[in-house]
Formats: C-alpha cells, structure tokens, sequence
C-alpha cells in the first residue's frame, strides 16, 4: 500500500515536470537577486522596527515561491485527471492494481501536501543561502552586514507553516472541485471550472436578485489572504520613523496570525464539500475510460 | 476445466446504438481466443467490459471477481494492452519499469530488462521518441514480465509494419502462452492471428454469431468450391454462404457432412477468415 502510494507519488512528479521545476526555478532567481541586489536594514530604525522589518522581509521574499505554488496547483488539479485521458494513457494506469482511489488520493496529497511542504523547506532553505550570501558580500565589502534574529527567523517560519497548513484547508475545497472537473471534463477544464459558478451566479443574480454564491465565492476565494495584507499594508507604511508604541513586532506578527484561521467553522465545513468533491471524482474515474 | 471469464447476456448501449445486445460467452483456462468482428461489432466494449473499464448490464465474472467493483484487484491477474500508444509520451523506459515494479506485486524487473536488452531501447528514452513499434516492445516487456493468468489484447499490432508484427505475436506464443495463461484479442487483421487461436468469438452488431473452439470447425463447417456444373446441385444442399470466386463458386456449408459434398467439387474446411466473412456476409 505504502509502496504503491509512493510511487504513485514518483509517477506525478515524472508527468508533470512543473511540479518541481517552477519553484526550483523561482528560487535560482531569487537567489541570483541576492547576489546583485541587496536590502539594508538601515540603522534609522529602532532594534524592534529592524526585527519587525526583518520578519516582513522574511514573509515577503517567501511570497514568489508561495504565488508560484498557488499557480501550478491550480494548474495541476486541473490537469491530473483530464490529461490521462486526453493522451490515452488511462488504458495503461487502469490495466495496473492501482484502485481509483489510491490513484485520485495520490494526485490530492501531491497537490495539498508534498508540493506546499516542498515549496515550504525550498524557501527555508532559500532564505538562508539569501542571509548567508548577503553575509559572505559583506566580507567582501560589497553590502553591510546582514540583519539576522534568530527568534524573530524561527517565529516567522513557525507562523508560516502554520499559515501554511491554514491556507491549505481553506483551499482545499477549491483544489478538490478542480480535480474533479478534471477527472469529468471532456475537454477544457479550466473553461468548466470557470463557466458554471458564473452562469451560476447570473441565473440568481437575474432571477432571484441575490448574490450569495457569488459571496460564497469571494469568502473562499479570498478569505485567508486580504485581512492579514492590508493589515501588512498598514503596518509597513507605519514602520519606518519613531516607533511610538514599541511592539510593531508584536502587531506585525499579530496581524499574520493564521491560528484564529482553525477557529473558523467555515474552515472545517470548507474541508466536508472537498470530501464530497474527492468522493465524487474518485467515482468518476471509476467509470471513465478513453473515451 | 475453470472459466475464466463468464459473460451472461452483456448489454451496453450508447445513444440507442446497442454495443452490446445480450453477449453470452465463457473463455477457459489455458485457450487463446479471438473476438473477431467489423467496426463497431462491440469488440472494444466487450474488452472493456471484461477490464473493469466500462458499466454494463448483465453478469460478468473474471476471474472469479466482478471486474466493475473489483478492478484493481483483478488487475493483479490480468495484463492488458490496448491498440498501441497509450503508454504516456512523456514516459522513460526506466520510469516504465520503475512504475510497474512499484505498483504491480507479480512483476519481475530482472525479465522485463532481460526483454529490452534484445531491443534497441534505451532506459533513458522517452516514449515520444519511439516509433511505435518500439513502444509496443516496451509494452511487451512489462506485459511478459508480469505473472499474470489471463492476457487482453486489443487490436495490439494497430499500425506495426509486418516485422514488429510477426514478432509480437512470436514472442507471445513462445516466451509468454502456456497451459495454464489465457490470451483474449481482437484483431482485424485474422490471417495473422488465425494459426494461433484456439477459440474464435465472432461478434456482429453486438451479438455473438459464431462460438467455437477452431478443433470443431472442421465438424461444424465446409467450405465447397463447385465449377458452374455443379453450382445448382450443390446450391440445392442449402449453403448459408456463397461467393464467386474466378468464375467458381466458393459455398459454405453448417451442419452438413463431408460425405453429403464430397463429388461435387473441391472440398476443405474454411480458414477462419473466409468463414468470418461467409457469417458476417450471410443474412
């Protein structure tokens, strides 16, 4: 079992090369950005601006990696069930004691599972190689000497991983709803994942003037993200100059907190209708072949 | 001797076009038995029935499993090779054998490699790279490296030149078929397959037309090739076929026997070709 879940694993990385190669690729220019640019944390700023703008710029230079994942995930739930038919190739993976499941289970902890937490350990190691270059072109005299905190470093990748696990529930029902257009579509997916929440929302726009899917909609889509950014927004225009309250850390961190994110009854409902979904393409792929 | 596969009265419609119109049929342990039939005679849906990969009414045992709910693990026995290329393009030849090894109890790596050594394909290259011939090779070795009872062939050679074709079907009978493995394919071209059948099925609009093991042929069926003399005499012996052929008439009999026709022309037992085209022809 835990053999076959492997190499299930393996054999989507084989087909769909992006998986690891965006984000690999993401993080050479990230890191090629280090070694020409560089980010000073000035002196100006008190001790506690500096750690709070160094925790900011840890988030930040995450986000490339993070937007780069939020996009072949999206690519790949849409793709991981439609593309075996569409070359075939189903005839070959169904002749195989694979059952629908373990195969359409294997496709979703590749998407919510072992590329975030890729991407995750990718960016932690990035941002270190990011520090430590930095720290070697300062010997060199090219760029003053890194800013580095360790707690503040270990605070901000606990909060990201937690963020991490938040934003990946939250999704999930988005992610599962691809993947089952994928295993049903006969043909453009991303047109039948678009198309019927929108016909959707202007048949109850029209005839019911009302908009609640079309909230529903929003709420999930951007749910997780926009508080915690404009909060960010706020803060970083606060941060340079006198700090007046002496915790911009704390408020910094404060605004990023995803752990009320768990609290949220939406979060674990959002969790059921993915099952549902992955229920539902499980069942679908149990009955479709080449055609 | 076990069945391993008993169809009874298999039903599939697509938009009102019946596939399959109450196909009744067993396949024995240790036979190799061809489904014959024209386009759209419902020989892919029946295949597909068997493999689990389509909904059906009526009963189907494999194996003695339900191949509907019970796929993966009748797959554990059953090896299947469509028409060519549906190994994924993007597919090397390591990863192929990488896959099956992780995936498939019943495969031996050591045999699939001992297969591709004879070949010109190399681990690294990639499906589409590959003429097809080659990928029907690649396919081949998993397919011969996995211990499995009973074989689904689907139009296997579709697109092959003469030679990737001969051995196909060499390597089939000599490194993979023995007394206790089942081989079930669909071909249209049966003179190639004709001499190593043991079992035909002909399949006509969805339904089964003719049955048999290729031993009975002989007793169940004759084929008369009369100058036009004696076309009214043999005629009137009531054959259920007749062509012209080079100014003769070429008639097939059922149910007659030898000694009935003998006198009036040549006689022999039809090969299964020409006694596919005398049933699918006759009304």
């Amino acid at each position: 079992m835990l053999q076959i879940l492997k190499t299930q694993v393996r054999r989507e990385f084989w087909e769909h090369r992006a998986l690891w190669m965006a984000p690999l690729a993401v993080a050479a220019l990230m890191l090629l950005g280090a070694l020409i640019g560089h980010v000073n944390i000035g002196l100006a700023y008190t001790p506690e601006q500096r750690k709070a703008l160094f925790g900011v710029l840890l988030w930040g230079f995450s986000m490339p990696e993070y937007l780069t994942l939020g996009i072949i995930m999206w690519m790949y739930a849409g793709e991981c069930l439609y593309g075996e038919r569409r070359d075939r190739s189903i005839l070959f993976w169904k002749s195989m004691p694979v059952s629908d499941s373990q195969t359409v289970l294997s496709k979703l902890l590749v998407a919510c599972v072992i590329l975030p937490l890729g991407v995750y350990a990718l960016n932690l190691v990035i941002g270190l190689l990011t520090v430590a270059i930095s720290e070697a072109r300062s010997w060199a005299g090219q760029v003053p000497s890194a800013y580095w905190d360790t707690a503040t470093w270990l605070r901000v990748q606990w909060m990201t991983l937690v963020g991490l696990v938040a934003v990946q529930l939250w999704y999930a029902p988005i992610i599962a709803f691809l993947m089952m257009v994928s295993a049903w579509a006969r043909r453009n997916v991303q047109l039948w994942v678009f198309l019927p929440p929108l016909v959707a929302m202007v048949v109850e726009r029209i005839v019911f003037r009302t908009h609640y899917l079309g909230s529903i909609l929003t709420y999930r889509l951007d749910g997780v993200f926009m508080g915690p950014l404009l909060t960010v927004l706020t803060e970083l225009k606060m941060a340079p100059g006198p700090d007046t309250s002496g915790t911009t850390l704390d408020r910094a961190f404060a605004a990023f907190d995803p752990s009320p994110a768990f609290a949220n009854i939406d979060l674990w409902l959002g969790l059921v209708v993915a099952a549902v979904f992955i229920v539902v393409a499980i069942r679908i792929r149990q009955y479709r072949d080449d055609t | 001797m076990t069945a391993v596969i008993e169809a009874r009265n298999l039903r599939k419609s697509y938009r009102g076009h019946h596939a399959l119109d109450g196909v009744s049929f067993a396949v024995d342990a240790g036979r190799i038995v061809g489904l014959i039939g024209a386009n759209g005679a419902g020989k892919t849906t029946a295949l597909k029935a068997i493999l689990g990969l389509t909904d059906f009414e009526g009963d189907l045992t494999v194996l003695g499993r339900n191949p509907r709910t019970q796929r993966d693990d009748l797959m554990r026995d059953v090896c299947f090779i469509a028409d060519v290329a549906v190994l994924p393009k993007w597919l090397r030849v390591s990863q192929a054998l990488d896959y099956v090894q992780g995936v498939h109890p019943r495969f031996s790596r050591e045999r699939a490699e001992d297969f591709l050594r004879k070949t010109d394909l190399k681990p690294a290259s990639r499906v589409r790279e590959l003429s097809r011939g080659m990928v029907t090779q690649l396919h081949l070795a998993l397919i011969l490296a996995i211990d499995a009872r009973l074989l689904v062939l689907d139009e296997p050679t579709l697109g092959l030149d003469l030679l990737y074709r001969r051995q196909f079907y060499d390597i089939l009978l000599n490194d993979y078929f023995d007394k206790e493995r089942t081989i079930l394919l669909t071909t249209h071209q049966v003179e190639e397959v004709e001499h190593l059948l043991t079992d035909v099925l002909f399949l006509r609009q969805g339904r089964v037309t003719l049955a048999t093991q290729v031993e009975a042929i002989p007793e169940q069926y004759l084929q008369l090739t009369v100058g036009p003399d004696q076309v009214a005499r043999a005629r009137s012996l009531k054959p259920f076929y007749e062509r012209e052929v080079f100014g003769r008439v070429a008639m097939f009999f059922e149910g007659r026997a030898s000694s009935e026709l003998t006198g009036l022309g040549d006689l022999r037992t039809p090969s299964i070709s020409d006694l596919f085209v005398a049933k699918m022809q006759a009304t």
